[in-house]
């Protein structure tokens, strides 16, 4: 199989990936955000755990993931079309937690909002948006 | 006034019989670059339009050029 095929075939796993996690990302941090007391030691460890994981979906993000292949299968992954995605993708981010901002401060007046509380809201919807925005419009890249 | 970088990518290629991923392999790209490209979704930049001019032995201005419709 040619490095051409190889990138083709993962390019297409790396759209749907980023969808899916996007969506479980959101997902799931919604239900830790209901709950989110730091009061018992699995609490802590749920907390690093989600930083980790924030860590691994933007490295993901940013740099389009397949650490693990050549050189040459990742440039073909990460080309043109998908840099221009990958930038689309980040502005949408960068817009999400602009409206989460807001929200949380109007939010703010009428039920007390948490310093960490609102940065776990900002960042999940943030990463989360511009996850899916990137699988969605990779997606629409590889239909023909 | 709209515009926009059209191009024969498609016809060029499907007049040699080459693939998506034939074409791809040629210029060193990936195949989505070639399927964006001939879809219109994406415009390349001077380097890449380059490029598949030199695959098509052809001028660039040939392959691409700008509607000003």
């Amino acid at each position: 199989m040619s490095d051409v095929e190889i990138a083709d075939r993962l390019t297409r796993r790396r759209a749907r990936m980023a969808t899916v996690l996007g969506i479980v990302f959101v997902a799931t941090q919604g239900f830790r955000i209901a709950e989110d007391q730091m009061t018992r030691p699995v609490d802590y460890f749920q907390f690093v755990a989600w930083g980790l994981w924030l860590l691994v979906l933007l490295l993901f993000l940013l740099f389009g993931g397949a650490f693990f292949r050549s050189q040459a299968v990742r440039d073909l992954m990460n080309d043109e079309p998908s840099e221009q995605n990958r930038r689309r993708a980040l502005v949408c981010g960068f817009w999400a937690m602009i409206a989460c901002i807001f929200i949380c401060y109007a939010l703010s007046f009428y039920e007390p909002v948490s310093v960490r509380e609102a940065l776990h809201v900002i960042v999940t919807v943030g990463v989360g948006a511009a996850l899916m925005r990137f699988g969605a419009l990779e997606r629409r890249s590889l239909a023909e | 006034m709209s515009e926009r970088l059209l191009n024969r990518v498609r016809q060029e290629r499907e007049a040699r019989g080459w693939t998506q991923a034939a074409l791809a392999e040629r210029i060193g790209v990936s195949r989505k670059t070639v399927n964006t490209i001939e879809n219109l979704v994406f415009s390349p930049s001077a380097l890449l339009a380059l490029k598949f001019a030199e695959a098509f032995d052809s001028r660039v201005e040939a392959i691409f050029w700008i509607d000003r419709s």
